[in-house]
């Protein structure tokens, strides 16, 4: 994030200089980026939710010979909903973590807008108060990013979620592989299912790495 | 912010709007994105306020580097303020709009976009695979204005002519068209200044082929609603600030 350092002028007025400054284009086209992304993986999580309950679907029909299988696939069923939702909601903060981006990106123009001015003014007053206009903004412009980041730990933390999400559905993937072995004629059926399931995940796994890589270039 | 593809063939339209997450004040307004291969156009792409949803909801069709292309049916702020942040993330993009309007809507902030002018008798754009028209709509209701018509896709997007205020929760499509008329009627008979110029219209826009007509704000005309409003509109008679 930026660091303000204060220097004080003759005149009594505060210059500031941002340093560090983060790249607000950059950071709202990753922003909205990682929206689109995750808009992406809620669709791959429905497909997800589908692919659960076809195989809950075989599960039954194989009744008593795929017994250990009916609890897997529920938390398939579970997962993938939560991850949904999840993603859903990481979808709005994105956006509105763009939206501030954006709103901090006017704001430190207006900043940089306000400081010409003051270099314009002659008259040791107006410059004062031009001045003072600044510090206004400039604390405008600090709330801005604390509530940046408090978006930004929202969104890294809700990204996490859907990867631990996918992480568990991975691992389940593989013990449902196992499971089946002993389903007989529905063995086929349900390694398939397994398959489709686990590279549904991955998928979404890739968006959200996607996101999480863009996020971590840009803040 | 919605997004709803309105026309699949071998290129795509998609409609922008009904942000129910906007400011209360600002009005809401439909925007549009033409993509063909790897190229996209937006039409109209908003307000100051609007541009990170926009950017957001574009994103989901393609990708930053594929709009190379804007198009500003006028130079009012709902169509066009967000013109010096799109300025700052597009790269070597051009920007068409009515040649009256080159000096002015460059007060948004316009550094690395270039202007390029629409003459008066109107033009047209290449946008990947698709040539799209630019018909003169002028004082319909500003008096640099165009519409842009897809002939391939029989879709007229008619800016400011059409329009209406809308709920978020509205129906995308005109139903029954003389419900419609209320929510219409006042804006085009205060914003619109020339019957001269509306008659004129109509009869330009009556030869074109036309399956939707989508308006900058409201609902968009399907099928034998064009006919309809280019009708009514045909006997509206506007300007009616100064009469009164
Ligand atoms: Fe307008
Ligand atoms: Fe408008």
């Amino acid at each position: 994030m930026s660091t303000t350092i204060k220097i004080e002028n003759k005149d009594g007025s505060v210059k500031r200089a941002i340093m560090q400054q983060i790249d607000h284009t950059k950071l709202t086209i990753a922003a909205a980026t990682v929206a689109a992304e995750l808009f992406h993986a809620e669709v791959v999580a429905k497909q997800l939710t589908i692919s659960a309950k076809n195989a809950a679907a075989i599960v039954l029909r194989a009744g008593s010979q795929a017994a250990g299988l009916s609890v897997i696939s529920s938390y398939y069923d579970e997962l993938a909903s939560k991850t949904i939702t999840l993603a859903r909601s990481i979808n709005i903060t994105a956006v509105q973590l763009s939206m501030v981006s954006v709103t901090e990106w006017r704001t430190s123009a207006v900043v940089t807008q306000v400081e010409r001015a003051r270099d314009m003014m002659d008259d040791p007053e107006s410059a004062r108060t031009v001045a003072q206009l600044g510090v206004k903004v400039e604390a405008e412009l600090e709330h801005l990013s604390d509530g940046f980041q408090v978006l930004l730990k929202e969104l890294y933390e809700q990204l996490d979620e859907v990867q631990r999400n996918m992480r568990a559905i991975d691992v389940i993937a593989v013990t449902s592989r196992l499971e089946a072995q002993q389903t007989g004629e529905f063995k086929e059926g349900l390694m398939q299912m397994a398959n489709s399931i686990q590279d549904q995940a991955s998928e979404i796994k890739n968006h959200v790495a996607k996101s999480v890589s863009l996020l971590n270039a840009y803040t | 912010m919605l997004s709803r593809v309105i026309y699949q063939g071998d290129h795509q339209w998609i409609m922008f709007g009904r942000d129910k997450d906007k400011p209360e004040k600002i009005i809401d307004s439909n925007q549009f994105m033409i993509v063909s291969g790897d190229e996209a156009i937006l039409l109209d792409p908003g307000g100051i306020e609007l541009f990170a949803p926009m950017l957001a909801a574009a994103l989901k069709f393609v990708p930053i580097e594929n709009i190379k292309t804007l198009f500003a049916s006028h130079q009012d702020p709902d169509i066009i303020s967000s013109l010096g942040l799109w300025d700052q993330v597009l790269v070597d993009a051009t920007i068409h709009c009515s040649w009256l309007w080159d000096g002015f809507i460059r007060h948004f902030g316009m550094s690395s976009i270039k202007f390029e002018p629409i003459r008066d008798e109107g033009g047209s754009v290449r946008v990947g695979d698709v040539d799209l028209q630019f018909i003169p709509a002028h004082y319909l209701h500003s008096s640099g204005n165009f519409n842009v018509y897809d002939p391939k896709a029989k879709i007229l997007f008619s800016g400011d002519v059409g329009a209406c205020l809308e709920a978020p929760e509205a129906p995308l499509e005109v139903g029954d068209f003389n419900e419609h008329i209320p929510k219409m009627k006042l804006f085009h008979q205060r914003w619109m200044p020339s019957n001269e110029a509306k008659i004129n219209w109509v009869r330009r826009v009556r030869a074109l082929d036309i399956d939707m007509m989508v308006p900058q704000h409201g609902r968009i005309f399907v099928g034998e609603s064009v006919n309809q409003f280019l009708n009514w509109f045909e006997n509206l008679d506007v300007g009616i600030a100064v009469s009164q």
